[in-house]
C-alpha cells in the first residue's frame, strides 16, 4: 500500500468528524480529502475527486442513510472502498451493508488502532465485519438474548407500526406480533410499548428509517 | 299471530317495542328501520341488526323464511352478542390508542438522529477528558526532562488537537441547511445550482428536494459532464414538484433507472409522492413530494 490513497469521511457530528478525521491523519499513507455531512452527496464527491476510501456513518445529515448511499456507491464504482463507521448496534445495519457489497463494518467507539487497523485491512482488500454484535442491556435482558425475530418486531414497533402493521411486513399473523410484544416487555420488564421502544432505540439496537 | 314464541324473544319484544310480539315481519320492520321504546338503540343496521338494550346488553337478531308444508314462515332468532360488543369495544379501544402510541413512535423517531448525536456527544467528551489528561502528562515529562524545546512542537500539536475538540463541543455547528448544502455540493463538484420558486427552508420536503436534487446533480456529473443544474419548483394545494434539468451531455436513448432514481422513487412512492424521467428534448428528473410531509 503505497500509493496514496484520498479518504472522505461521512460524519454529520463534529466531534466525532474531528475524531475520525485524526485518525486518518494518523494511517499512513492515508489522505483525508473531503469531510462531508450528508450520505445524499457522497456519490458525486467519490466520482469527481477519486475517493480511495471512504468512512461512512449510518444515520447522516438530512437523515440520508448511509448504509443506501454506500451500496450504491459500491454498485456504481467498485473500486472505491467502503467502511461503514456507526455507534448503531442494529444487526440489521451489518446484513443490509453485507448484502449489499459494502467492504468492512466498525463501530465509532473502537479504539483508535482498531479503527485504523481497520481501514489498512479494508484496503489490502480484506472484508471486516464484526464477529459478534456488542451486548447491551435492554431493561433486565441482554440484546444477545433476544432473538432475530424478535428483533425485527422491535424494529418495526420502534418504526411506530400497528400490529396489523407489522404482521403485514414480517408476513406474520397479528396474533404472533402481539405474542412477541408481549414476550419482550416480559423480557425487558418495562411497563408498556412505548417504553420498550424508546428504550430500544435509544440504546442503537434498532435503527428505524436508516 | 306468532306460530311458535319463546319467552326470552317475547321479553325483547316488550323491552324493544314496547309492546308484546303479534307478528314476526312487522317486528324485524320495526327492529330495521330502529324505531324503538324504552331507550333501545339500534346500533348496526343491515342483514343482522344489533340493538344495544336500555340495560346496556345487545342483541343480534337475524331472519329466515321456512318452508312449512308450503308455507313460507318467517323465524327470528335473538343472539345475546353483549360480551362480543365488550369486548369489540375494547379492541378499538386498544386499537385506537397503538395508532395513537404509533404516532408518537414516528415523532420520536424524527427526533432519533439527535438523540444519537448526543449520545455520541457525550463519548466523545469522555475522550477529550482523556486526551487532555494525556496531553498534561506529556507536558509535564517535556518540562522536567531538561530537553523542553525538542518536544515543544508535537506538544503543541497535542494542545492544539485537544483545543480543536473542545471547540467542536462548545460551538457546536448548526444543521445545515438543505438547500445551501445541495448548493455547496453542486459548487464543489463545477456545477451552479439555478433555483427557480421557493425552495422550503427546512423540514421533510426541504431534505427530500435535497435528496432528489443529489441525486440529479450525481447524474449531471456522471452521465453528462453538465456545469449548470436547473430546479424548476412549482406547487399545487397537494403537492411540491421539482424538475431537474441540466446543461451537459444529453442521453442518446431512455435512461435505464438505476440504483439512484430507484431508491429515490421508493422512498418517495412510500409517501404517496412520485418520480419520473423523460429523455426528450432533455434529460429531465421530475420529483413530486406530498405537503403533508413538510416539516
Amino acid at each position: 500500500m503505497n500509493e496514496e490513497v484520498r479518504v472522505m469521511l461521512v460524519e454529520d457530528d463534529p466531534m466525532a468528524a474531528r475524531h475520525l478525521s485524526a485518525i486518518v491523519e494518523q494511517g499512513e499513507n492515508l489522505r483525508l480529502v473531503r469531510v462531508i455531512e450528508s450520505a445524499l452527496s457522497a456519490e458525486v464527491f467519490c466520482l469527481k475527486e477519486r475517493i480511495g476510501l471512504v468512512l461512512m456513518d449510518v444515520c447522516t445529515a438530512m437523515n440520508a442513510s448511509g448504509i443506501d448511499a454506500a451500496v450504491k456507491i459500491k454498485k456504481a464504482m467498485p473500486g472505491v472502498r467502503l467502511i461503514i463507521m456507526t455507534s448503531q448496534l442494529d444487526a440489521e445495519l451489518i446484513d443490509r451493508a453485507r448484502a449489499g457489497g459494502v467492504d468492512s463494518f466498525g463501530y465509532k467507539f473502537m479504539a483508535d488502532d482498531e479503527i485504523l487497523e481497520l481501514m489498512g485491512r479494508t484496503l489490502r482488500g480484506e472484508s471486516v465485519y464484526p464477529d459478534s454484535l456488542p451486548v447491551v442491556k435492554l431493561g433486565s435482558v441482554l440484546s444477545s438474548e433476544i432473538d432475530r425475530q424478535h428483533m425485527n418486531v422491535l424494529r418495526e414497533l420502534a418504526d411506530g407500526l400497528t400490529d396489523d402493521e407489522i404482521a403485514e411486513k414480517l408476513h406474520l399473523s397479528v396474533n404472533t406480533i402481539k405474542k412477541y410484544v408481549s414476550q419482550l416487555l416480559m423480557l425487558t420488564e418495562f411497563r408498556n410499548r412505548t417504553e420498550l421502544a424508546v428504550n430500544a432505540g435509544k440504546l442503537g439496537l434498532v435503527t428505524p428509517g436508516y | 299471530m306468532p306460530l311458535l314464541i319463546n319467552r326470552v324473544m317475547y321479553n325483547l319484544s316488550l323491552v324493544i317495542d314496547g309492546r308484546s310480539l303479534q307478528n314476526a315481519e312487522d317486528f324485524w320492520h320495526t327492529l330495521a328501520e330502529g324505531r324503538f321504546q324504552n331507550g333501545a338503540e339500534l346500533v348496526s343496521h343491515g342483514e343482522q341488526p344489533v340493538i344495544r338494550l336500555p340495560d346496556g346488553g345487545f342483541r343480534t337478531f337475524s331472519r329466515r323464511e321456512l318452508d312449512v308444508d308450503g308455507r313460507v314462515v318467517v323465524q327470528l332468532l335473538a343472539a345475546d352478542t353483549t360480551d362480543l360488543h365488550r369486548l369489540a369495544g375494547r379492541l378499538r379501544e386498544n386499537n385506537d390508542a397503538l395508532r395513537k402510541l404509533g404516532a408518537r413512535l414516528v415523532s420520536y423517531n424524527e427526533q432519533m438522529g439527535e438523540l444519537t448525536k448526543r449520545e455520541e456527544l457525550l463519548s466523545a467528551k469522555i475522550r477529550i477528558h482523556d486526551d487532555v489528561g494525556r496531553t498534561l502528562v506529556r507536558t509535564r515529562y517535556a518540562l522536567t526532562q531538561g530537553h523542553p524545546e525538542e518536544q515543544v512542537g508535537p506538544v503543541l500539536e497535542a494542545w492544539q488537537s485537544v483545543v480543536d475538540m473542545l471547540r467542536c463541543t462548545i460551538e457546536p455547528k448548526p444543521a445545515p441547511s438543505p438547500l445551501r448544502y445541495l448548493r455547496e455540493t453542486a459548487q464543489a463538484v463545477g456545477v451552479a445550482l439555478v433555483i427557480n420558486g421557493d425552495f422550503p427552508p427546512a423540514g421533510r420536503t426541504a431534505e427530500l428536494l435535497t435528496a432528489a436534487g443529489s441525486e440529479a446533480l450525481t447524474n449531471a456529473v456522471r452521465h453528462g459532464k453538465a456545469t449548470v443544474l436547473t430546479a424548476d419548483l412549482s406547487e399545487t394545494p397537494c403537492f411540491l414538484t421539482a424538475r431537474f434539468t441540466n446543461n451537459g451531455i444529453q442521453p442518446e436513448r431512455a435512461i435505464t433507472e438505476g440504483g439512484g432514481i430507484g431508491g429515490l422513487r421508493s422512498k418517495l412512492e412510500r409517501i404517496g409522492g412520485s418520480v419520473s424521467t423523460e429523455t426528450r428534448p432533455v434529460f429531465c428528473l421530475t420529483v413530486s413530494i406530498p405537503k403533508q410531509e413538510a416539516g
